[in-house]
């Protein structure tokens, strides 16, 4: 067994959260995030990820308009709004 | 396969400014009589189960049976009543399709604000290995020899 005298850590950057400038700078690319005012909701994005083509309060129906509108695979996300640490 | 991790804007903690978070939501395919559906689902080690919302399942015309035991609890000690199924899901991606049958657990929440999609231990998790890649925002999984055939 290899014998540690001692471990410490700094403070390192948090590379999990970052502003909204930094994410689009260091995510060009990728798909973007729901705006916040969609939280509580449910989003139906395009099959590309690229435009969200529905939101609403309920799956069905938010699916169904997604469809209707011309996105018969619909990639749907509930957005939570708030950091999340498991629960509901 | 290797999804990287989804971008959510929440108020920060510390500020309540917007900030962006990077979480491990993949999409997942859920199949049911009525069809199937795409959601993004929370990849998440500290779940027992997978659970969705009862929405979903209605949806998709999959007919769940109540459990008879206390149901899960949730962070903070919350309570929450489950219903299960047998359901065929799917990861894909370029070209490459994972499908399983697995057992899948299904919250009614009184409250529409209150729905999550968490892929846990029971019906995912057991059947990959899940590689969590923080520096690059990637979570990797690769199926392990548990993972059942529909």
């Amino acid at each position: 067994m290899q014998r540690v005298d001692s471990l410490i850590w700094g403070t390192g950057t948090d590379l999990m959260q970052m502003t909204l400038e930094e994410a689009g700078q260091r995510f060009p690319d990728g798909p973007q995030p729901a705006p916040l005012e969609y939280a509580g909701q449910w989003v139906a994005w395009s099959k590309d990820r690229a435009n969200i083509v529905a939101h609403g309060l309920k799956f069905g129906e938010v699916r169904a308009e997604a469809i209707v509108a011309g996105c018969p695979e619909p990639l749907m996300q509930r957005v939570v709004g708030t950091s999340f640490v498991g629960g509901t | 396969m290797r999804f990287p991790y989804t971008l959510s804007i929440v108020p920060s903690i510390e500020t309540g400014d917007q900030v962006v978070l990077l979480r491990p939501e993949i999409p997942i395919r859920v199949f049911g009589p009525a069809g199937h559906a795409d959601v993004l689902a929370l990849v998440d080690t500290g779940a027992d189960n997978s659970i969705l919302p009862l929405s979903v399942a209605r949806d998709l015309g999959i007919e769940t049976t109540q459990g008879k035991g206390p149901g899960a609890t949730a962070f903070g000690g919350q309570q929450i009543t489950l219903s299960f199924a047998e359901v065929v899901l799917e990861l894909s991606q370029d070209g490459a399709v994972i499908r399983w049958r697995t057992r899948l657990y299904f919250a009614d929440f009184p409250d529409d604000n209150e729905k999550t999609v968490i892929l846990g231990h029971e019906g995912f998790l057991d059947y990959f290995t899940a590689t969590f890649d923080g520096e690059d925002c990637v979570v990797e999984l690769e199926p392990n020899d548990s993972l059942p055939t529909t």
